[in-house]
C-alpha cells in the first residue's frame, strides 16, 4: 500500500512537472488564428475591443484615461481597454503577454526603451508604415527618436525635457532681474539666494554653511543628475552614446568637467542641499529659489503662493543643449495577428496623436505639431518650447535601459551618487563610469 | 514591588503601541490634510483644516469599491481554500507515518525558498495554456499552493498530544472523524493564526495579480492602488494625499479579519481542550 | 495499523499536492532550470549551459548584493527573534489592554508593503521629514536616512523590523498558548522561580515554534523585496542592493531571465545553508 501510494504520487508529480516545464520554458503554439481576412473595406472596421498598455500613474494617468474615454465615447466601433501601471511592470506584462500569444494592441514607451524592444523583435514597424505619417507633422527630435536603424517604429506623442524653474519673488527681493543664462550667472545668482540662519548669503563673509535656511539651487540627485551631465557633455559638443555602440571610451576631460560642475554646486559653492529628495516640493515650499526639473511638474504649480517662472536650461559650456525624452506609441508584433484589431489600433493611435492637445494640460508638449498649436499653453511652458531645437535624447540602443537605468545597479546611478553624495574626484568617477558602462555592454 | 512591576508592564506596552502606531497615525493625520499642507514644513500633527477630500477623490476617480470587492473575493476564497487543503495535508505530515514523508515535506518546505519573482513567468505561461489568465480562479488557485500554512500547521499538529487520538482509534473512529471532531477543535489558535496570515498575504499580493489580470473589472486592490500611487521615485508629481487616503482605506478589511479572530488567542482554547 | 496509514495519508494529502505541484512546484523548477538558458521572456530560450552560473563569480554587482544581503540579515534577524519573543511573553500575561497591544503590533504587517515603503520614505525625508525634524528639535544634526550609503541599509532594516515584529509575536504567542497551563501550575507548586520556569519549561516546549519562527524570518528577510523597491530600489549607489533586488532588475528590467535564475539559485543555496545551520544550532529534528 505504501509502495502504491509512493508510485502514484511520483507519477503525478512527474507528469505535472513535465507539463509545467514545457509550458514554462517553451514558446506558445498559437491557437486557431482569429484573424479576419481582408474582407474589411477601406476604413471599415468591425466592432472590436483593443487593449492599450501605458506606464503612467497619478495625474498623468488621469489625463490619458480621459483621452481614452473621449475616444471610446466618440464612436461605437472600437472600444479601447486601457491598462496602466508603472513602466517596468507594464513592460513585463507586455512581454509575457507576447510570449503567451496575447499581445496588447498598442503599447506606450519612451524613446530610449524602444531599441531594446526592436532588438527583441516584439514591435511591428509595418503598422507604423501603414499609417503613412508625414514627418513635417511632428517635432523633428521626437520623430528621429522613434527611429531605429532608419525605420520608424512608433508614433511620438510628446516631449519632455529639463528647464530652470525660479522663484521670481525671491529673485526680485535679492535684486536680481533676470534668471541666469550661463554657468557663471547660475553660480552667482544661486550664491546670492543661498541664505543662512543669520541672513548672510553664500557670497558674503562669515557665511555659515552648516546652518542654511534657504538654498539657491536644487535638482534631483538620482539618475536625473546624469541627465544634466549628459546635457553638459553635449554643451561641449560631445556625445559619445550611439544607437549601436558595443563599447565606449569617454573623453575624460569633457566628462569630468561636466561632473565637476555639478559637484561644485553642492560642495564648493554650497548652493544645493545634499541628498535632495524632492526639489519640486522644496521649491513649492519656498525653501529653494531655483530648481532644474521637467515640464511634467508644471500642472502641479497652479496653486503656488508666490510668483514663479521658467527659463531655458543654463548654457554652462560652449553650446546649448538640454536633456529630453519622448513618449511614443508602438504596435506590438503578435503571434496571432488579427487584422481587424490592428486596423482598429492604427485608427486609435492616429486619433490620439492628432487629439493630444488635451494631453498638454498635464504639462506635456505634444509631438504632433497641430496638437501643439491647438493646446492650451500652461503657464511656464514657454521656456520648454524655446528649448525644442536643442533637446538631446539618449540613444535607442538595445542596452539603453540597462546602461541608463534609473534603478540600481546602474552605471549612471553610481556616477550620479558618487558625485552628489560622495563628492568623489571627478576623474575617478569618469573612469569608473566608463568601466561600468563597458561591463554592462560586455555582459549582454 | 508588585505594583512597580505592574506599571512597568503598562509603560512598556504603551511605548510599544507608540512605536508601532506612529507612522500609521502620521499617515492618517496627513490623509485628512489638503495636499498643499501635507508637504509643508514644519510638520504639524493637528491640521489647520481637516478634510475628507482625499478620500472622496479616491472614491470618485477610481473604481475603488470594485478593487475592494475583487480583493475580498480572491483573498477570502484563497484563504478558505488554503485552510482546507493545508490542514488536511499538514495533519497527514504531522500525525501519519508513511514512506516518502520526509522527502515530500522537505520538497514542499523547500519551495518557501523560491519567491514569486523566480517562478512568475513559467506560472504565467502555464496559466495561459490552462485558460486561467484574467479569471478569479487564475488568481486564487496559485495562491492556494501556500507553503507557510503547511509549515505552521504541521508544527502545531505535531505538538498535540496523542492520548486522545489513540483513545478514539481504540473506540473505532476513522481517521477523518478523529481529524474533524477531535484535532481540529483543539487547533483553533493555529488555524486562526494561519487564517490571519494567509488572508493578509493574499490581500497584499501584487506581482501575480498584476501579471495575471488584463481587464479593469478584475483588478485587486494592490494593483489598483499601484496605478494611482505611482512611485515616489518617478518623475510625475506624487500626490501624497490620495495615496495615503487610499492606503488607509485598504487596510480596513484585513484589520477586521484580525480583530475577529484574535479573540481565540485570548481565550487560550488549547489548554482547555486537554483538561476536558 | 501503521500499514493503513499510507492510503489515508494519500487522501489527506492529495488535494493540496495537486494544487501545489501544478501551481508551485512545477513552475518553480521550471524557473530554476531557466538558469541554464538565455531568455528575454519574449523570444525563444537558448541553451546556455553554465554560462549564467559562471558569471556570478565575476560579477561585481552580484558580490555587492551578496554582501548587502548578509549585512541586512544580520541587522534584522536578532531583533526580530528576540524582541518578538519578549513581546509575546509580555502580552501573554495577565493585564488589561492586552488585546490592544496584540492588535496594534500586527498592524504594520497588515499594510501593503509598498504603502509601508512610501510612508517611511517620507518620514525619512532629509529636509522635511518628521524624524529629522524631531532630531533638530533635540539639537542633533540631520541624518541622511535614505540618501547616505552608510545609513540607508540600516534605515531599511528598521522598517523591516517594524513590519515583521508583530507577525513573529503572533506565532510565538500561539506557541505559548499551546503550552498547557497545568505544567506552569505544577512548577509553581514545586516552588520554581519565573526565570527557572522560563528556561526549563517554556524554552524547550517552544523550540519547535522558535525554529519555525527563525526559519520564516530568515526566508522573509532574505527574500524581502517590496519595501526596499519602493524606498530605495537598491540605492543609494548600490548600498541597499540585496540579491532579490538584483534578481528583479536583471529579470524584469534587463530581461535577462537566465541570469536572474542563476541569482535565484544562489539565494536558494544560501537559505538552505542558513536554515541547516539554524537547525543544528537549535538541535531541532526537522523530520516531519
Amino acid at each position: 500500500m505504501r509502495k502504491g501510494f509512493k508510485k502514484f504520487l511520483a507519477a503525478t508529480l512527474t507528469v505535472a512537472m513535465t507539463a509545467a516545464l514545457l509550458a514554462g520554458c517553451g514558446g506558445n503554439s498559437s491557437d486557431s488564428s482569429s484573424a479576419k481576412s481582408d474582407s474589411t473595406k477601406e476604413g471599415g472596421i468591425e466592432p472590436c475591443t483593443i487593449t492599450y498598455y501605458g506606464g503612467w500613474t497619478g495625474a498623468d494617468l488621469e489625463k490619458m484615461q480621459a483621452l481614452v474615454d473621449d475616444y471610446n465615447s466618440s464612436q461605437d466601433t472600437v472600444t479601447v481597454e486601457f491598462t496602466s501601471l508603472q513602466w517596468s511592470d507594464i513592460f513585463t506584462k507586455f512581454l509575457a503577454d507576447y510570449q503567451a500569444g496575447a499581445s496588447p494592441d498598442v503599447v506606450a514607451m519612451h524613446t530610449f526603451e524602444m531599441g531594446q524592444f526592436v532588438d527583441m523583435g516584439v514591435l511591428d514597424a509595418d503598422q507604423v508604415k501603414a499609417l503613412d505619417l508625414s514627418e513635417s507633422d511632428y517635432v523633428k527630435t521626437a520623430w528621429d527618436g522613434c527611429k531605429y536603424e532608419d525605420t520608424l517604429y512608433g508614433v511620438p506623442i510628446d516631449l519632455n525635457m529639463h528647464a530652470l524653474y525660479y522663484n521670481e519673488a525671491l529673485l526680485d527681493a535679492a535684486g536680481i532681474e533676470n534668471a541666469p543664462q550661463t554657468g557663471d550667472e547660475l553660480i552667482d545668482t544661486a550664491m546670492k539666494l543661498t541664505v543662512d540662519a543669520n541672513g548672510r548669503n553664500a557670497a558674503e563673509e562669515g557665511f555659515d554653511k552648516n546652518n542654511i535656511k534657504q538654498y539657491g539651487f536644487g535638482f534631483l540627485q538620482n539618475h536625473h543628475t546624469f541627465y544634466q551631465t549628459y546635457a553638459m557633455m553635449n554643451q561641449q559638443g560631445y556625445n559619445p552614446f550611439t544607437d549601436d555602440m558595443k563599447e565606449i571610451s569617454l573623453d575624460a576631460d569633457k566628462t569630468s568637467k561636466a561632473i565637476q560642475f555639478v559637484e561644485d554646486l553642492i560642495y564648493k559653492y554650497n548652493v544645493t542641499p545634499v541628498g535632495e529628495k524632492s526639489p519640486i516640493d522644496d521649491f513649492k515650499a519656498g525653501n529653494v529659489a531655483m530648481i532644474i526639473d521637467g515640464n511634467w511638474q508644471l500642472s502641479g504649480l497652479s496653486d503656488v503662493s508666490f510668483k514663479w517662472n521658467t527659463a531655458e536650461y543654463p548654457q554652462i559650456f560652449d553650446e546649448k543643449a538640454v536633456w529630453g525624452a519622448s513618449e511614443l506609441l508602438a504596435f506590438p508584433a503578435s503571434k496571432n495577428p488579427d487584422e481587424n484589431k490592428q486596423a482598429a489600433a492604427r485608427e486609435f493611435v492616429k486619433w490620439l496623436s492628432e487629439n493630444s492637445a488635451q494631453w498638454a494640460l498635464s504639462g506635456q508638449i505634444p509631438a504632433n505639431v497641430q496638437s501643439q498649436e491647438d493646446s492650451e499653453k500652461l503657464p511656464g511652458i514657454d521656456a520648454f518650447y524655446a528649448e525644442m531645437d536643442y533637446v538631446k535624447f539618449l540613444p535607442a540602443n538595445p542596452l539603453s535601459v540597462s546602461l541608463f537605468s534609473s534603478k540600481a545597479p546602474s552605471p549612471i546611478l553610481t556616477m550620479a551618487q558618487d558625485a552628489t553624495l560622495n563628492n568623489k574626484d571627478a576623474g575617478e568617477i569618469t573612469s569608473q563610469f566608463e568601466k561600468d558602462l563597458n561591463d554592462v555592454m560586455k555582459n549582454n | 514591588m508588585k505594583k512597580l512591576k505592574g506599571s512597568v508592564k503598562y509603560i512598556v506596552t504603551i511605548l510599544i503601541c507608540i512605536v508601532f502606531l506612529f507612522p500609521i497615525a502620521w499617515a492618517l493625520v496627513c490623509s485628512v490634510k489638503p495636499e498643499a499642507d501635507i508637504t509643508s514644513y514644519p510638520p504639524r500633527w493637528i491640521p489647520d483644516v481637516a478634510t475628507f477630500a482625499n478620500y472622496a477623490e479616491v472614491l470618485r476617480k477610481y473604481p475603488y469599491m470594485s478593487w475592494m470587492k475583487n480583493s475580498i473575493i480572491t483573498a477570502g476564497a484563497g484563504t478558505i481554500l488554503i485552510l482546507i487543503l493545508s490542514s488536511l495535508a499538514a495533519y497527514a505530515f504531522a500525525r501519519f507515518q508513511f514512506k516518502g514523508k520526509k522527502v515530500l515535506y522537505s520538497t514542499i518546505v523547500a519551495m518557501l525558498l523560491v519567491p514569486i519573482q523566480a517562478y512568475m513567468i513559467p506560472l504565467f505561461l502555464l496559466c495561459s495554456k490552462m485558460n486561467l489568465l484574467n479569471t478569479y480562479a487564475g488568481i486564487i488557485l496559485p495562491s492556494a499552493a501556500n507553503v507557510t500554512s503547511i509549515f505552521i500547521l504541521t508544527s502545531f499538529f505535531k505538538g498535540l498530544p496523542t492520548e486522545l487520538e489513540e483513545a478514539a482509534r481504540i473506540d473505532g473512529c476513522g481517521e477523518l472523524r478523529i481529524f474533524l471532531q477531535i484535532m481540529l477543535p483543539l487547533s483553533k489558535p493555529a488555524l486562526s493564526t494561519v487564517t490571519i496570515l494567509t488572508f493578509i498575504a493574499n490581500w497584499n499580493s501584487f506581482l501575480w495579480p498584476m501579471i495575471c489580470i488584463r481587464t479593469d473589472n478584475l483588478k485587486t486592490l494592490p494593483v489598483g492602488i499601484a496605478q494611482f500611487m505611482g512611485s515616489v521615485n518617478s518623475n510625475a508629481q506624487f500626490q501624497y494625499g490620495t495615496a495615503l487616503a487610499g492606503c488607509c482605506m485598504a487596510v480596513i478589511p484585513t484589520l477586521i479579519v484580525f480583530l475577529a479572530l484574535q479573540k481565540y488567542f485570548v481565550e487560550g482554547i488549547a489548554s482547555s481542550g486537554i483538561k476536558g | 495499523m501503521k500499514r493503513k496509514q499510507g492510503r489515508v495519508a494519500a487522501l489527506f494529502l492529495l488535494p493540496y499536492m495537486i494544487v501545489f505541484t501544478v501551481f508551485r512546484l512545477g513552475p518553480s523548477i521550471a524557473g530554476l532550470f531557466i538558469g541554464f538558458m538565455k531568455w528575454n521572456i519574449a523570444g525563444i530560450p537558448r541553451f546556455a549551459g553554465l554560462e549564467n552560473f559562471k558569471r556570478l563569480f565575476t560579477d561585481q554587482y552580484f558580490m555587492i548584493s551578496l554582501w548587502n544581503t548578509f549585512k541586512f540579515f544580520i541587522l534584522t534577524l536578532p531583533p526580530l527573534i528576540i524582541f518578538s519573543l519578549l513581546l509575546a511573553l509580555l502580552l501573554n500575561q495577565k493585564m488589561r489592554f492586552k488585546s490592544v497591544g496584540r492588535v496594534v503590533s500586527i498592524i504594520p504587517f497588515v499594510l501593503i508593503p509598498a504603502v509601508v515603503g512610501i510612508i517611511w520614505t517620507w518620514m525619512y525625508d532629509n529636509n522635511f521629514g518628521i524624524l529629522n525634524y524631531y532630531l533638530k528639535e533635540m539639537g542633533q544634526s540631520k541624518i541622511q536616512w535614505l540618501t547616505s550609503e552608510k545609513v540607508a541599509l540600516v534605515s531599511v532594516a528598521v522598517v523591516v523590523i517594524w513590519t515583521y515584529l508583530g507577525y513573529n509575536m503572533v506565532l510565538f504567542l500561539a506557541g505559548l498558548q499551546g503550552i498547557p497551563h497545568d505544567l506552569y501550575e505544577a512548577a509553581e507548586i514545586d516552588g520554581a522561580t519565573k526565570v527557572q520556569t522560563f528556561f526549563k519549561i517554556t524554552c524547550p516546549l517552544l523550540k519547535p515554534v522558535a525554529s519555525m519562527v527563525i526559519t520564516l524570518t530568515l526566508v522573509n528577510t532574505v527574500q524581502l523585496f517590496d519595501q526596499i523597491y519602493v524606498m530605495t530600489a537598491g540605492g543609494p549607489g548600490t548600498s541597499t542592493l540585496t540579491m532579490v533586488q538584483y534578481l528583479y532588475t536583471t529579470a524584469f528590467q534587463n530581461y535577462d531571465l537566465g541570469y536572474g535564475s542563476a541569482i535565484e539559485v544562489a539565494i536558494l543555496l544560501i537559505l538552505v545553508v542558513l536554515i541547516k545551520l539554524q537547525n543544528s544550532i537549535l538541535k531541532v529534528d526537522e523530520e516531519a
